[in-house]
């Protein structure tokens, strides 16, 4: 599948050092004190209800929210030190509601970042056949459709390449699956995880589903009115939480998973 | 038939003229509405500035913002007050809808510009202008109906335009120019409103062959539309015929020749001036000049055009000038006026009577025979003890004068109502009783025709109206006009001007026709035929 993909330039290391972000000049934070790292080609999941500060969060690394206080760190290096539109050209984002363009072919909302980088035309072309092979999507059918024309689950497989048109290596994704059926959710999760392990991509990936955090996070980060609330391996999450709102966070997915589990024990036994 | 032959002979000037305007206003208007839309978007505090600028301009009657246009020039008249009148009008539906469709992308679009890495710049031109495109254009189309009908507005500021016709035929009673002139103008923006539709459809299907059609019916249009006026504007070869002439003179033969040069003559709005300016133009064309006619003009337009030089040659009255621009509310003696006026525009703006006419053409008071029967009234001062119950009819020009003011007061008419009308309609509407009393033309044959009773004014309220010659201040310099025009002075009697009028708006004759005919009987009392 990613014999043809061009060289990945070396996943990375990311670090929130106490972001914090203020829209009254520091009267209250939306986000405070929030620290925590990712190694490289590790896949953090910001969870948390809806207005908890994590979407913010994920918008001050690639600076489409402008942090208050704290630093950001890539590979060491504070963002804050590089220009805001190269360091978002180097950063895949995928979208809530995946954000097509609208009035811009499939091609050519999958080539718009290496336009933006002033590639040839030619390269961009080989590049979003590539990639649209590498997201399962036939570069003949698909290239110059219309984004209107596509699938809920063809459209997102789409934000997807587009955030990978560019060969980022630190790729930030807001609730990507949110608006997906649940065999589409599943599928694409399978998918994306696979990619993102082997292009060894290093991820952010906010999201209010805490299965889908526990499924697919290498390290979880649960957050609540703008703070840490806890973070750890899905493991140590689920062992122990810590958080009195963590543990009640995870009560439903482990509730859920027993019932499963008992059912499936049912059925093996009455076999 | 001949009456629909002559509105076609005009059309290709007039369209050319019309389509000049509207589309340069256009054009113009779209390219400071876009940028200024832009701007206001990213500027908050620019945005209700200019959308409030743009709506005022808009609440601003369209023939008001026109008209303004002359005096705000310093008094110039023709193509540019109309178009930076068009313009201005056409800017509002651009401006609010660049800010509306800008504003209104949905806000995840412009984060998603923005998260991919676009500038702002980027952002606008590859994200924003796109998607707001149907829009803005929306915009432009609207723009594009007002403006081109806007236009048929601009021939009382001496722009021709298909407004021409409808002028015309208003004034004349002729409902075929009228018509004309509402086809045309019609047809054009529907027409020019439908290619922009097709050019914003094969945007939108991406369709090169769409986009070529339109683009060559826009092209079509634009070029077959403003061939005639290119034509005018090459230089003209010099003939050898105008050599000739020049030598003669070199020689000493005194022969008035306008050969090659081009003239303007303007004039009001309405048929007596239609017709005298149709018979200065067939002198002037006689003696070789190629002539232009400002038509419609308003009174002041039209001086300010003549002491600018824009208009050679028009036609006015003494007590118009006395009162209108030398603004002196006591009528005097007639020729004694006369010498006044003449001297006054000569050493103020260098604009020269030529002499009389030979004709009067002045206000009076006419009713309705019965009316004036019933009331007992002879003399305008009869009208006193009624005042209060009387409604005067006339040209809206007419109640802003020093001279009603004037006779109000000698008359002791001050309890009585006007009404505002086009002077072509207030001989029929004191006919029909929907007035009282009209502020009659003396000269017009609808008085006779419709015997109507002009009331005596013993007490000489209404100053006199010679009509007189007038030359601009580089008219003047030319003997050669001066010699073509000089036979004209004291050659059309009153019954000669009354039975032009009443040929024009009583039996339907076109303009053209009566001022061959008038031409034809001041030759008769021996003006040498040329």
């Amino acid at each position: 599948m990613l014999q043809a993909s061009p060289r990945y330039t070396p996943a990375v290391t990311l670090e929130l050092r106490n972001v914090g972000k203020s829209y009254d000049d520091g009267l209250s934070f939306a986000v405070e004190d929030v620290s925590f790292s990712a190694e490289q080609g590790e896949l953090v999941v910001l969870v948390g209800e809806s207005g908890c500060g994590k979407t913010t969060t994920l918008k001050t690394i690639n600076r489409l929210i402008e942090l208050t206080a704290g630093h950001v760190l890539i590979d060491g290096s504070d963002i804050a030190d590089r220009e805001a539109v190269d360091l978002r050209r180097s950063i895949g984002y995928v979208f809530q509601g995946i954000g097509l363009f609208p009035h811009l072919s499939i091609t050519r909302n999958v080539g718009i970042i290496p336009k933006l980088l002033g590639w040839e035309e030619e390269r961009i072309s080989r590049r979003v056949s590539e990639l649209l092979e590498l997201v399962r999507l036939d570069p003949e059918e698909y290239g110059s459709r219309m984004p209107a024309r596509l699938s809920g689950g063809q459209r997102q497989r789409v934000g997807f390449a587009r955030a990978l048109a560019a060969a980022p290596s630190l790729m930030l994704l807001d609730e990507p699956f949110g608006a997906l059926d649940p065999i589409t959710r599943d599928g694409l999760r399978t998918e994306f995880r696979q990619i993102q392990k082997e292009l060894d991509l290093t991820a952010v990936l906010v999201t209010h589903d805490m299965s889908e955090a526990l499924l697919m996070g290498d390290r979880i980060i649960v957050m609540r009115e703008g703070r840490v609330a806890g973070q750890g391996s899905p493991r140590e999450i689920l062992r122990n939480p810590g958080d009195p709102y963590v543990a009640r966070l995870m009560e439903s997915p482990t509730r859920q998973a027993e019932e499963l589990a008992a059912m499936v024990d049912n059925d093996r036994a009455q076999l | 038939m001949s009456n629909l032959a002559n509105r076609f002979a005009e059309l290709p000037d007039l369209l050319a003229g019309h389509l000049l305007l509207s589309v340069s206003a256009l054009v113009i208007g779209i390219v400071i509405s876009v940028p200024l839309g832009i701007a206001a978007t990213r500027h908050p505090r620019l945005r209700g500035p200019a959308l409030a600028f743009a709506g005022l301009i808009q609440t601003v009657p369209s023939m008001a913002l026109l008209a303004l246009m002359v005096p705000l020039l310093g008094g110039l008249i023709g193509f540019v007050p109309a178009f930076i009148a068009l313009t201005l009008y056409s800017m509002l539906p651009v401006l609010r809808n660049t800010v509306t469709g800008i504003l209104e992308i949905d806000p995840a679009m412009t984060e998603a510009a923005r998260g991919v890495g676009m500038t702002d710049r980027q952002s606008l031109l590859w994200v924003e202008l796109p998607l707001a495109a149907p829009i803005i254009i929306a915009g432009i189309r609207t723009a594009t109906v007002w403006v081109v009908g806007m236009a048929t507005l601009s021939t009382p500021v001496g722009a021709p335009s298909l407004g021409n016709y409808i002028f015309l035929g208003l004034q004349t009673r002729n409902s075929v120019a009228v018509l004309f002139g509402c086809f045309f103008a019609a047809a054009l923006a529907i027409v020019l409103d439908q290619l922009i539709r097709l050019m914003e459809h094969a945007a939108r299907l991406r369709s090169p062959r769409l986009a070529w059609a339109a683009g060559i019916g826009l092209m079509v249009i634009l070029i077959g539309g403003l061939l005639p006026a290119a034509t005018r504007l090459l230089p003209r070869p010099a003939t050898s015929e105008a050599s000739a002439i020049q030598a003669a003179a070199r020689e000493g033969v005194s022969q008035p020749s306008l050969a090659g040069q081009d003239l303007t003559v303007g004039s009001k709005g309405f048929t007596e001036q239609y017709i005298l300016a149709d018979l200065l133009s067939l002198e002037l064309e006689a003696a070789g000049a190629t002539v232009r006619q400002r038509p419609n003009m308003g009174s002041t337009i039209l001086f300010d055009a003549l002491r600018s030089n824009t208009v050679d040659v028009s036609v006015d009255y003494s007590g118009t000038i006395w009162a209108a621009i030398m603004k002196r509310p006591e009528p005097i003696d007639r020729t004694e006026m006369l010498i006044e006026v003449a001297a006054f525009l000569k050493d103020e703006y260098g604009v020269i009577a030529l002499g009389r006419l030979g004709f009067e053409n002045a206000y009076a008071l006419a009713m309705n025979r019965d009316r004036a029967v019933a009331l007992g009234a002879r003399g305008i001062s009869d009208l006193s003890p009624f005042s209060h119950r009387l409604t005067l009819g006339g040209d809206p020009e007419f109640f802003g004068r020093l001279e009603w003011s004037r006779v109000r007061e000698i008359y002791g008419l001050e309890s009585m109502r006007t009404r505002g009308m086009d002077s072509t309609f207030m001989y029929g509407a004191v006919r029909d009783h929907e007035v009282d009393v009209i502020t009659a033309y003396s000269t017009d044959g609808r008085i006779a025709a419709f015997d109507l009773v002009v009331l005596d004014d013993p007490k000489q309220a209404f100053p006199p109206y010679d009509a007189v010659l007038l030359l601009s201040p580089e008219a003047a310099r030319n003997q050669q006009l001066v010699g073509t025009l000089l036979p004209l002075v004291n050659s059309v009697t009153n019954d000669m001007m009354r039975s032009a009028n009443k040929a024009v708006d009583i039996d339907g004759l076109s303009v053209e026709r009566a001022a061959t005919e008038l031409r034809r009987r001041i030759g008769g009392r021996g003006l040498e035929g040329r």
